[in-house]
């Protein structure tokens, strides 16, 4: 009596709208379950491994339908898990379909993973990391932070973020945020990170893997627009407050005031609000100054701009060095000054290659 | 009886039981992983029909994750058997 078979978005519009959904955006497979007069009845779409659009028409309700679509997601989708944001009331739904929660950011949204248990070898591999850098870990009355940095690349300001969260705690932990959109790569941040942190005897470091920043694309048909950077900065607070910290024994949170930009302003604001409900304490530090600019590393990303395409309107290129040294500490300056370093970063800006000199 | 390759059966829909299967090295054992509507009514015993099937098809290593809302036991039974002969390549 209903079949599913793939559709395109735009045929599953009418019935999104029915729902008071808007067509999610750049889906890679949408299904459609029919009825037997070749009505839609229920849709859901494929993300990558975000599940989104989850719509039964109103009337249809209570044949179980989600079921239906949910079934033929999990077999089309080749991802070892899915995932999926909803209303917090409608948690218990999908929990009834073998889905576990993640962590719930009231009044915005739950996160719900399906399949392979993501988290919980997440959870292991930092406690594993952690247990590997042999330090005394977390007992009663330890002040142990946490610090999670893109480091795009590692500058000074990073550098003496860590370094006063290192001195003022017994052990440190600078998580790394693990997504390639950034100009320097991963590997390469993460490196950076390590080579300048490394005279800090108490300070571990660890990748930052899909829940620290959980680069997951919120739905942005999901809450309301202005919502959104509250939403996802919820939704991670939520997770580091409930799933990563106490893997840990993190009790202190440091993060940079960030002047320019509204979205680290919106997520410092709910980390404010929400961490100190879980025995986090949130300390915000404001950025260093140097000649009256701050620290940025977009300042530094500029400069290797400039310097890369031998532009030299604002400044020579003595005075870009110059400059550059000031902002980033050695173990950046000579882990970028590389010649591989040099021919990545070409590649990633489209230059040819050759242009360090 | 050797799991190949990962294999499902089953859907998600009330009264069906989703059963995936994946290979696990010799003498690894069956690794069963049960989420259930009725787990706490019924757990155990869908948890004894999963095995008892599964020694009869004779696999003694595979990961098995089940989710159940709700299946009778020979609908249980169908489903590990169906994801079984899929999973060792026959349709």
């Amino acid at each position: 009596m209903f079949y599913t078979e793939e559709i395109r978005i735009e045929e599953a519009s009418d019935l999104l709208s029915k729902c008071d959904l808007s067509v999610p955006v750049g889906v890679d497979y949408t299904a459609g379950v029919f009825d037997e007069n070749k009505k839609l009845v229920a849709t859901g779409s494929l993300k990558g491994d975000m599940i989104q659009g989850i719509a039964v028409d109103p009337d249809y309700q209570g044949e179980d339908l989600t079921g239906k679509v949910f079934t033929h997601l999990v077999q089309v989708s080749d991802c070892s898990s899915l995932y999926l944001f909803t209303k917090p009331g409608n948690v218990r739904q999908f929990e009834g379909l073998g889905m576990r929660h993640v962590a719930t950011a009231r009044p915005y949204a739950s996160l719900l993973e399906w399949g392979a248990e993501g988290l919980k070898t997440y959870q292991q591999q930092i406690a594993q990391i952690s247990a590997n850098d042999d330090m005394a870990s977390g007992t009663e009355n330890c002040m142990i932070s946490a610090l999670v940095m893109n480091c795009n690349p590692f500058t000074n300001g990073h550098r003496y973020l860590v370094e006063k969260a290192s001195r003022e705690s017994d052990r440190v932990f600078v998580f790394v945020v693990e997504e390639n959109a950034s100009l320097f790569s991963f590997d390469d941040r993460l490196e950076m990170v390590k080579r300048g942190a490394a005279d800090l005897e108490n300070v571990t470091v660890i990748p930052g893997g899909r829940y620290i920043i959980s680069n997951m694309t919120f739905p942005s048909y999901f809450t309301k627009q202005e919502n959104v950077a509250n939403a996802h900065a919820a939704i991670d607070a939520e997770i580091f407050a409930s799933s990563i910290a106490p893997v840990l024994n993190v009790n202190r949170r440091y993060v940079g005031t960030e002047p320019f930009s509204p979205v680290t302003c919106i997520y410092n604001e709910e980390l404010k609000k929400r961490l100190p409900k879980k025995n986090i304490e949130v300390v915000e530090v404001p950025r260093i100054e140097i000649e009256g600019a701050a620290v940025s590393a977009s300042r530094v990303r500029h400069l290797v701009h400039m310097l890369l395409s031998k532009d030299e309107s604002e400044m020579s290129v003595d005075e870009i060095c110059m400059l550059l040294s000031d902002l980033l500490p050695f173990t950046t300056l000579e882990y970028i000054m590389s010649p591989q370093m040099e021919a990545k970063l070409c590649r990633a800006l489209n230059y040819g290659e050759e242009r360090w000199k | 009886m050797v799991i190949q390759k990962k294999a499902c059966a089953g859907t998600l829909e009330s009264s069906d039981i989703y059963v995936e299967v994946s290979p696990l090295p010799q003498g690894s054992g069956i690794k069963l992983d049960l989420n259930s509507v009725v787990y706490a009514q019924f757990g155990k015993e869908i948890e004894k029909v999963i095995m008892e099937t599964l020694a009869e098809l004779g696999v003694e290593d595979a990961e098995v994750v089940a989710s159940d809302r709700g299946a009778v036991d020979c609908t249980i039974k169908a489903r590990v058997e169906t994801a079984v002969c899929r999973g060792r390549g026959e349709e």
